[in-house]
């Protein structure tokens, strides 16, 4: 369904352009997308699998409805590039890359799939070529997307000259009847590693996180912590990190938690950027992009809702009850200590760990929430005079950014998200029924 | 035809570094990746020796002629004479020298007709003949160390045909599982290729500005071709 969705787009991007603006083509593919979840399957799939396929297109879909929705105005337009009709054809690339990675069962479909899944998102990271800093993120990001893709094909190599099997259910039952020490066994694991390295660079696990900040941020310099986008790149390390404790045992309630972190996760960080993003578009005399928590400041007296939505995000992020992202830190925590488990014994010193990095993380959220609503406002002219080549073009296009609206739909996406994290604690059972149930299919089938 | 091949490569990998103009040094880099896709073939694995001519000639120096049409260099610059070159013999006999040093202790351990007593010369003529009646063994079936049974025409040898007897050559074979057992994978492929030719269309459009014929005073800006 999503390649016909993706042909027909091809189609219709190039010739009905100009008839059709960009953000009818985002809504398209974002409805697409979302009925694309709700019937697909591909390659090998199970439960697990095709339930968090769902997600994920639901989540793209999410993700496609805040952008490029404001009337073209062409007196808008200052340094800042307008919509792009393709954006809605890189998400489908990225979109059915993810897709078949999830389902693969075969090493050949699973380079595949991530080759497609990351081109597209390197051509996503520089697509406004006018911003310098755009481009050397979208540079960056593809040289070390390269080079984590090539330690996963030697990886691959590695296991097929080691067994000359490529299917994951073969490597699985060669290995199960192997000697630990036998050759067969520790080429598979050098292989192993280097695949798992591979990945690690790739999602930006530490410790090889160190390009994530300059992508996600656009520029290549040095650390900033004034920077929001900055900021919430160090969160996803930090989230990415407790993932991975939730991976590395193979109990399972802790797939249970890795899936129900994995969810909250992802609804929380689409739900701070796309408030970001509206509040991009709202704020008279800023560019679409906000960059600097300074531009933040007094959005509690200005823009009450989207602040509060704001702020129960970056909660949601620090793990404050009730929200719903102390749940999955505490189902977490609880899964790595937990001992009734007969073959585990509990990671006490990783979750002590973790603890004490989750509440020391906390204050770099509450920064921007202290900003937002304890701080007046200043104007925007006089925050870059220390960036010297910047101040001078702000102080001219002060007056060519006007304030525009968030469209209905970008709206209802934040309030429906903002909501869900918020009242998950009234009818948790919902989701926690389905982690269970995806974990339990893992395990006991 | 082996040693044939073998020599232009050698040959042709000696003018791409020594030859004066960029330009020429990419056509010698194309005679070199030819000339060992012929080897590859005659060796015996087909798929590998035509991939050589798709990707290396059909990309890589298509890549490389782009840099040098788009950088401005300089000819003067690159002409060394005088002193400039030799200042760097040194280095390249050093380098040569280890090259060499690898053959005769690291290669030559591994060949059991090479005794002890002989100079260099012979060592160097014992090792060319010794690899090469050595291939022969393995992958053509031979088993007198004959140094005039190399094949002069291109038959399928026993390594072509190895992995599907009742198709025939490599390229074949391939063929024949791809298209049909993994053709899935084919069709992935094939979608990371129209990834490839919509991303640098999208990445290099020029914004123009067009006053369409409906339009008063909202015109709309539109991404077009140049």
């Amino acid at each position: 369904m999503l390649t016909i969705s993706l042909i027909s787009l091809l189609i219709a991007v190039p010739l009905f352009s100009y008839r059709i603006t960009p953000d009818l083509f985002n809504r398209i593919t974002s409805l697409s997308l979302a009925f694309a979840g709700y019937l697909s399957g591909f390659f090998h799939v199970t439960n697990l699998s095709q339930g968090i396929e769902v997600f994920l297109l639901v989540v793209g879909s999410i993700i496609l409805i805040s952008w490029a929705n404001f009337s073209i105005n062409t007196s808008r337009y200052g340094s800042e590039t307008p919509t792009i009709s393709e954006y809605s054809l890189l998400i489908i690339f990225t979109t059915i890359g993810g897709s078949l990675l999830i389902s693969s069962s075969d090493i050949v479909s699973m380079f595949l799939s991530i080759e497609l899944q990351s081109f597209a998102v390197y051509v996503l990271a520089t697509l406004y070529r006018n911003s310098e800093s755009a481009t050397a993120a979208g540079l960056k990001y593809f040289l070390l997307g390269g080079l984590s893709s090539s330690l996963i094909l030697l990886g691959t190599a590695l296991i097929y000259s080691n067994t000359g099997l490529t299917h994951f259910d073969s490597i699985y039952n060669l290995l199960s009847v192997e000697d630990i020490d036998s050759g067969v066994f520790r080429g598979v694991q050098l292989g192993i590693v280097l695949i798992g390295v591979g990945f690690l660079f790739k999602v930006a696990a530490a410790p090889f996180h160190n390009w994530a900040p300059d992508v996600y941020d656009g520029t290549v310099l040095g650390l900033s912590q004034y920077k929001i986008k900055r900021l919430l790149t160090y969160s996803t390390i930090s989230h990415v990190g407790f993932l991975l404790l939730a991976l590395s045992m193979n109990t399972q309630e802790s797939v249970e938690s890795f899936i129900f972190y994995l969810v909250q996760y992802t609804i929380t960080n689409v739900n701070v950027f796309i408030v970001l993003l509206a509040l991009g578009y709202i704020i008279s005399n800023t560019p679409y992009d906000i960059e600097f928590i300074e531009q933040l400041k007094s959005q509690f007296g200005q823009n009450p809702f989207l602040s509060v939505s704001f702020a129960v995000c970056l909660f949601s992020i620090a793990g404050i009850p009730p929200l719903i992202g102390f749940f999955a830190k505490q189902i977490v925590l609880y899964s790595s200590m937990n001992e009734n488990n007969a073959s585990f014994i509990g990671y006490y010193f990783l979750s002590i760990t973790a603890i004490l990095v989750s509440v020391i993380s906390a204050f770099y959220y509450l920064k921007i929430v202290q900003a937002m609503y304890f701080e007046k406002s200043t104007s925007f002219s006089e925050i870059r005079s220390s960036d010297g080549e910047r101040s001078t073009i702000e102080l001219s296009e002060s007056t060519l950014y006007k304030a525009t609206s968030v469209s209905n739909l970008h709206s209802v996406a934040i309030a429906t998200l903002t909501i869900v994290i918020v009242l998950f604690i009234f009818q948790p059972i919902i989701l926690l029924n389905s982690c269970h149930l995806l974990a339990l299919s893992l395990f006991y089938y | 035809m082996l040693d044939i091949l073998s020599l232009g490569a050698i040959l042709s990998g000696i003018l791409v570094i020594t030859s004066k103009s960029p330009v020429i040094s990419v056509l010698f880099l194309i005679s070199v990746f030819v000339n060992v896709a012929g080897y590859l073939v005659l060796l015996g694995v087909g798929f590998i020796g035509i991939s050589y001519i798709v990707v290396y000639v059909g990309a890589v120096t298509v890549l490389f002629l782009f840099v040098i049409m788009m950088i401005n260099i300089e000819l003067s610059e690159l002409n060394a004479g005088g002193s400039e070159y030799t200042q760097n013999v040194p280095l390249a006999f050093i380098m040569g020298s280890v090259l060499f040093y690898e053959f005769f202790t690291v290669i030559s351990s591994q060949f059991s007709m090479i005794s002890s007593g002989y100079s260099i010369s012979t060592y160097f003529k014992q090792i060319v003949q010794g690899t090469i009646t050595y291939l022969n063994v393995a992958f053509f079936g031979q088993s007198t160390m004959n140094i005039s049974n190399v094949n002069m025409v291109f038959n399928p040898s026993a390594v072509d045909v190895i992995f599907n007897p009742s198709t025939g050559l490599q390229v074949h074979s391939i063929g024949s599982m791809l298209y049909t057992h993994s053709a899935m994978w084919l069709i992935i492929a094939s979608v990371i290729l129209l990834l490839a030719i919509i991303a640098p269309i999208t990445l290099s459009k020029k914004l123009v500005l067009v006053n369409l014929p409906n339009c008063k005073s909202d015109c709309q800006l539109k991404r077009i071709f140049p």
